[in-house]
C-alpha cells in the first residue's frame, strides 16, 4: 500500500474531522496521504498538478461548506480556480474522478469517511488508465488518433498597408497636442516590418499596419522603461489592446497614460488567427469549433501526448505571450519544473502556465505562432477561456474585473475593497487613465 | 542540519501496528545515511519527554519530526513537556501517526506501517524546506476604540469599553446622540420611558464624542486602522485617527410603506413610526387624543416577507402592539385590530408583553398573505378595510378611521460602504456577518465588531445589551492582545504570509483573494508597484500564497516546496 493519492484537509474541518475519524477507530482505505492547509483556498494549483506529475492518482481537496469558511471566502476562490483545473484535465483527456473538490463535507468522522472511501474506491476503479502516462510526462510511443484538425492559421504576418486615415489623424492629433509623448507602431525597417516609437506627427509618415504582428509585450517592455507620467499611444489589434488592457489590470502602468488605437479586424482576419473574439469592447465572442470536440479522452491523451513530446522548452510561449510578466517564472523554479528532462512534464509546464494565465489570455495565438515545434497551444489556452466564458461570461481584456477574484468577492464585499487594483478612482487606479478608441 | 525522528509508542499500542524497524528502513530511503530514530513509550509523560530530549542532546543540532497523536490531542502537553526538558525553539514538525494512521487503518498493519513512514518522510521534507523565520510577533493594537453610530448600542459600547480603561470616539453623523432612540417615546416590554434610556446611556466623561461628524476613509494599518473623519457636509477639515478596533453599531433604519396599501394617497394611513410619533404628542398633550383615530388597523408584514425584502426583522410585532396597548390608553373606548400573518413575538418579556395587550383589549386577526387587502375609502380617507381571514376564510370588512402600517426595519445606508471599507461582509438583506453561531459580534476581520440592528434588527433592550458585549470585547482586543504560545511545532504555529518585493510583479491577485485585508498595495523598491502584508491583520490562510503566480507571495514556516518534496519522497511512480 503506497500511497497513491493526496488529499488536500483543510485544518479548520477536514482536519478535524479525519482526527475524529480516527478517535471512533473508523477503519478507511489505505493509499492516500493527508497534506494538512490552513484553507482549501490555500492549495495552489501549481501543487496539485506537480503531484500529479510525481505519480498521484487522484487528488483531494477537502474544505468547509461555501459560505462557512474560516477565512471569509477563501473556499469559494478554491471552488473557482479547482474548477478551472479541472476543465485542463478535461481538455487534457484525463479522467474527472482524479481530482475531487468536496466542500463541507467531511466536518465530521463519518463523513470524512464516506468521502475518502467513495473516492478511493472510484480511483481504484479507474485501475492505471492511459492518462497517468500523460500527467507523468512518459510522453514517448504515443500514436496520434486520425481525424483530430486544428482551427487553420496563418503565422506569417501580412503585408504592411498604411494606416488607417482615421487612426493616423487621431495618432497626429494626440502626438501634435501633446497629450501622449510616444506612439507605437509598425514601420517598414530594411524591408521588413518592426515595431518603432513615433515621437512627432511627421514621424508617423512611416507608420504602417500588418495584420499580425503582436505589439502589447513590445508595448508593456517599452513603457516598463519610461518613467512615471509618461504618456503613450499603441497603434494595435484589437487582442493587442485587450492584453494592454490586462496588463493595466495588473497596474503595470501605474502613474502613466496608456491608449490604444484599435485597427479593427476583418472577418477574413480573424479567420487566418483562430480568433475567437475581434471586437475590443463589444461582447462578440464567437464560440469556436473546439479541434478536440470529436476526440474521446482516450483520442486527446493520444493528441496532447504526441503534441507535448515535441516540447523543446525553449520558453518562447512564455516569452512572446503579453500577460505572462512576472519578475519569477514557476517554469523556471526547479521545484516545480526539475531542469535537465526533455520534454518538461506537462501539467507543471504546459497546464501550469495555461492556468497561470488562464483569466488573462486574450487569445492572441502569439504563443502558437512562436513556438517551433507547432504545439496547438491554442486548443488548450481557448479551453480555458472558452470555460470561464461559460461559467461566468468573462472574456479577457473586456473589463477591469476577473471571474477568480470575483469569486472571493462574491456575496458583497470581503477581502477588501474588492479587487480596486485597476478600477478608475479604486485604490490604485486614480492616478491612471485608459481609453481604448 | 541533520533532523531527527522522535516516535511515541503510546504506552505500546503504536508498536502493535507499525513495525518500527521497517519505518528506520523506510525513512533512509535508497541506502542513504539513516535518519536518527528515537521511539519513546510515552512522550506526553515527563519521563518520555526526558528519553527523548536526551537522546537529542547526543545528536548534532537540527530540528525534530515528531510522530505521535494528532496535536489537537496532547501536542501542546507534549511541546511544554520538552521545553522543561531543555528542548526548545528548534524547529518542529508534528507528525499525526495516531489518529490519522494507526487507528484508521487497524487491519492492515503493513500498510500502516508505510504509511506512518510517508508521513514522517513529508515532515522531513517539510523541515528540509522550512525558510526558518521567526514567529511575527504582531503590533500591539492602538488602546483606541472607534464607535460607528451614537445609538443605543454605540452608546452603550462606548460605556462598557471607557470602563475598561481604553479610549474611546464616539462618531455620529446625526447632530445628536441617541439614534431611534428620541422618536420612541416608550419601549417594549417594560413602557419605560425613551428619555430615561437615554439618561442612562448618556456618554461618560471622556469619551471623544463626534456628532454631525461622517467617515471618509477607513482602512487597516499597522496596529489596527486609520479613520478619516471630516463634516457630514463635507466640510471642516479632515482629520485622521488611528484606532485598534471598530464597533459597527450604524442601526438601521424604518422603511417607509410607500406605494403600498394606498399611503401618501388617502387621509388616515401611516407607517407605524408615524403613529408612534403622533401617540407621543397625545401623550404629553391629551387635547392631541382627539386627532388619533377611533377604529385602528394595524397591518404587519408591510414590504416585509416578500421577494425584495424576504426577512422577518421581529421587531415590527412587538411595536404594533406597544402601539396599539398605547392608543387604548389614550383614547379608551377605541378599537384596535392588528393584522397579522403570523405573531412574532419570542422570549419570555415579549411573549408576557403579548399577553397583556390582549387582555388590554388589542385584536389579532390572521390575514392570507395571497390574498391582498382592500383599502376601501369615503371623501380621500380611508374608510375601511376588506380582507380574506385566514383562520376562517371568510371576507371581512373591518371599518377604520386609521390604519398604521408596520414595516421592517432596514439596513443603515451607510453600512454596504463602511463595510466594503473594512472588508466586512454583508448578508443577502444588506446587514452586517458576525461570526454566527460561536462569535455573532466579531467579524471575521481582526479588530471589527457588531451590534445592534446594523448586524440584524432588534429591540432597544437587545441593542444595549449587544452593544455593552461589543464595547468590552473590542476593549480588550485593544488592551490585552492575545499572547500566542511560544514553541509551537512549525506546521502549527500561527504563521503570517510575506510578499517577496524582488518576485512581486504587482499583478494584485492576492489583494483580491485576501479575506482579511491584510494585503496592500506598496510602492516597492523597484519601478512598478508591489504589494505588502500588513502582518496584524494576516491570519495565515495562505490564500495570497496559492493565487501568486510567481511564488512571491508565501507563508512562513509552509514553504509550498516543503510539501512539493514530501509528496515527491511518497508517491512513488509505478
Amino acid at each position: 500500500m503506497s500511497a497513491v493519492a493526496v488529499c488536500f484537509v483543510c485544518q479548520w474541518c477536514a482536519q478535524i474531522g479525519a482526527e475524529r475519524a480516527g478517535r471512533d477507530r473508523l477503519q478507511l482505505p489505505g493509499g492516500f496521504v493527508m497534506v494538512p492547509v490552513p484553507c482549501a483556498g490555500a492549495v495552489p494549483v501549481d501543487v496539485v498538478l506537480r503531484a500529479f506529475a510525481d505519480g498521484a492518482e487522484g487528488v483531494a481537496v477537502l474544505g468547509c461548506h461555501l459560505g462557512g469558511c474560516h477565512h471569509n471566502q477563501g473556499n469559494r476562490g478554491a471552488s473557482v480556480r479547482l474548477a478551472l483545473l479541472g476543465a485542463t484535465l478535461a481538455t487534457l483527456g484525463v479522467h474527472p474522478h482524479r481530482l475531487l473538490v468536496s466542500f463541507g463535507s467531511a466536518h465530521e468522522g463519518h463523513q470524512f469517511a464516506s468521502v475518502v472511501e467513495g473516492f478511493m474506491t472510484r480511483l481504484g476503479a479507474l485501475s492505471q488508465g492511459a492518462d497517468l502516462a500523460l500527467l507523468r510526462g512518459r510522453l514517448e510511443g504515443a500514436a496520434l488518433a486520425p481525424g483530430c484538425d486544428l482551427p487553420p492559421r496563418e503565422p506569417e504576418a501580412g503585408a504592411p498597408s498604411p494606416l488607417p486615415a482615421d487612426i493616423l489623424e487621431e495618432a497626429r492629433r494626440l502626438l501634435a497636442s501633446g497629450e501622449v509623448g510616444h506612439v507605437l507602431g509598425l514601420a517598414v525597417t530594411d524591408g521588413g516590418v518592426l515595431p518603432e516609437v513615433f515621437s512627432t506627427p511627421q514621424e508617423l509618415e512611416r507608420a504602417v499596419a500588418a495584420s499580425k504582428y503582436p505589439l502589447a509585450k513590445t508595448f508593456w517592455r517599452f513603457m516598463g522603461g519610461m518613467p512615471q507620467g509618461t504618456s503613450a499611444a499603441l497603434v494595435c489589434r484589437p487582442c493587442d489592446a485587450r492584453a494592454v488592457r490586462e496588463q493595466t489590470k495588473m497596474a503595470q502602468y501605474e502613474g502613466q497614460t496608456v491608449r490604444c488605437l484599435t485597427l479593427g479586424c476583418s472577418e477574413e482576419d480573424a479567420h487566418k488567427c483562430g480568433c475567437a473574439n475581434p471586437g475590443v469592447d463589444a461582447p462578440s465572442y464567437v464560440a469556436l469549433p473546439d479541434p478536440l470536440a470529436d476526440l474521446d479522452p482516450a483520442g486527446r491523451i493520444a493528441f496532447w501526448r504526441d503534441s507535448f513530446q515535441r516540447c523543446i522548452k525553449c520558453y518562447g510561449c512564455r516569452n512572446v505571450c503579453p500577460v505572462c510578466i512576472c519578475p519569477s517564472c514557476r517554469l523556471e523554479d526547479e521545484t516545480f519544473v526539475p531542469p535537465g528532462i526533455l520534454p518538461p512534464p506537462p501539467l507543471p509546464w504546459h497546464a501550469c502556465r495555461a492556468l497561470h494565465v488562464a483569466d488573462r489570455c486574450v487569445g492572441c495565438g502569439a504563443c502558437q505562432d512562436a513556438c517551433p515545434s507547432g504545439l496547438p497551444l491554442l486548443a488548450l489556452h481557448g479551453s480555458l477561456s472558452g470555460h470561464l466564458h461559460r461559467e461566468s461570461a468573462y472574456i479577457a481584456g473586456m473589463g477591469m474585473t476577473s471571474p477568480i477574484a470575483a469569486a472571493m468577492a462574491a456575496q458583497g464585499p470581503c477581502g477588501g475593497p474588492p479587487p480596486a487594483w485597476g478600477e478608475p478612482g479604486g485604490a490604485r487606479g486614480a492616478d491612471r487613465e485608459v481609453r481604448h478608441g | 542540519m541533520a533532523d531527527a525522528v522522535v516516535l511515541c509508542t503510546c504506552c505500546g499500542a503504536m508498536e502493535e501496528i507499525f513495525d518500527m524497524a521497517a519505518i528506520e528502513e523506510r525513512l533512509k530511503g535508497g541506502g542513504s545515511a539513516p535518519v536518527p530514530m528515537c521511539v519513546v513509550p510515552r512522550l506526553c509523560s515527563r519521563e518520555g519527554a526526558r528519553l527523548a530530549a536526551d537522546r537529542m542532546r547526543q545528536l548534532p543540532p537540527g530540528g525534530l519530526v515528531i510522530g505521535a497523536c494528532a496535536f489537537s490531542a496532547r501536542g501542546d502537553a507534549v511541546m511544554g513537556m520538552l521545553a522543561e526538558e531543555g528542548v526548545r525553539d528548534i524547529p518542529v514538525h508534528w507528525a499525526d501517526l495516531r489518529e490519522g494512521c494507526a487507528f484508521v487503518h487497524p487491519g492492515d498493519a503493513k500498510g500502516a506501517t508505510m504509511k506512518a513512514a510517508d508521513i514522517l518522510a513529508m515532515g522531513l521534507a517539510d523541515l528540509g524546506r522550512a525558510d526558518g523565520g521567526a514567529p511575527v510577533l504582531r503590533t500591539p493594537p492602538h488602546r483606541r476604540v472607534l464607535i460607528l453610530g451614537g445609538g443605543p448600542a454605540g452608546l452603550a459600547a462606548a460605556r462598557a469599553a471607557l470602563q475598561r480603561g481604553v479610549d474611546v470616539t464616539l462618531v455620529e453623523k446625526r447632530p445628536a446622540i441617541g439614534g431611534m432612540l428620541p422618536m420612541l417615546r416608550k419601549l417594549f416590554p417594560d413602557m419605560g420611558s425613551s428619555s430615561d434610556m437615554l439618561a442612562r446611556l448618556d456618554l461618560p466623561a471622556g469619551v471623544d464624542l463626534r456628532t454631525a461628524t461622517a467617515v471618509s476613509e477607513l482602512r487597516p494599518a499597522l496596529g489596527g486602522f486609520t479613520v478619516t473623519l471630516k463634516g457630514v457636509k463635507g466640510d471642516g477639515k479632515p482629520e485622521e485617527l488611528s484606532v485598534g478596533a471598530v464597533i459597527l453599531a450604524m442601526g438601521g433604519q424604518p422603511v417607509l410603506p410607500k406605494g403600498r396599501l394606498r399611503y401618501g394617497e388617502l387621509a388616515g394611513i401611516a407607517s407605524q413610526m408615524e403613529l408612534e410619533t403622533r401617540l407621543a404628542k397625545a401623550e404629553r398633550n391629551p387635547d392631541d387624543a382627539a386627532s388619533l383615530p377611533r377604529k385602528a388597523v394595524f397591518v404587519q408584514c408591510v414590504a416585509a416577507r416578500e421577494d425584495d425584502r424576504p426577512y422577518c426583522s421581529a421587531v415590527c410585532c412587538p411595536a404594533a402592539l406597544k402601539n396599539g396597548m398605547r392608543l387604548l390608553e389614550c383614547v379608551p373606548d377605541a378599537e384596535v385590530t392588528v393584522l397579522h400573518r403570523n405573531v412574532c413575538m419570542p422570549g419570555r418579556e415579549l411573549e408576557s408583553f403579548y399577553r397583556l395587550a390582549r387582555e388590554r383589549g388589542v385584536r389579532m386577526r390572521p390575514m392570507d398573505p395571497e390574498v391582498p387587502l382592500e383599502i376601501l375609502e369615503e371623501d380621500g380617507k380611508v374608510s375601511g378595510v376588506r380582507m380574506q381571514d385566514a383562520s376562517s376564510g371568510e371576507t371581512v370588512t373591518l371599518p377604520c378611521d386609521g390604519l398604521a402600517c408596520s414595516t421592517p426595519v432596514a439596513p443603515a445606508p451607510d453600512a454596504a460602504k463602511l463595510a466594503a471599507m473594512l472588508g466586512v461582509r454583508l448578508d443577502d438583506m444588506g446587514f452586517v456577518c458576525g461570526e454566527e453561531p460561536a462569535r455573532p459580534l466579531e467579524t471575521p476581520v481582526r479588530g471589527v465588531f457588531c451590534c445592534g440592528s446594523v448586524r440584524w434588527p432588534c429591540t432597544v433592550a437587545q441593542a444595549v445589551e449587544e452593544g455593552a458585549a461589543a464595547g468590552l470585547l473590542a476593549a480588550t482586543h485593544v488592551a490585552e492582545p492575545s499572547a500566542t504560545p511560544s514553541w509551537r511545532p512549525l506546521n502549527v504555529a500561527h504563521a503570517t504570509a510575506t510578499i517577496l518585493d524582488r518576485d512581486c510583479s504587482g499583478c494584485g491577485r492576492c489583494l483580491a483573494a485576501c479575506p482579511h485585508g491584510a494585503c496592500v498595495p506598496d510602492r516597492g523598491s523597484g519601478p512598478r508597484r508591489t504589494v505588502a502584508v500588513l502582518a496584524d491583520r494576516c491570519e495565515g490562510c495562505g490564500g495570497c500564497a496559492a493565487v501568486c503566480p510567481t511564488g512571491a507571495a508565501r507563508i512562513a514556516f509552509r514553504p509550498v516546496a516543503g510539501v512539493v518534496e514530501g509528496l515527491r519522497r511518497v508517491l512513488e511512480v509505478a
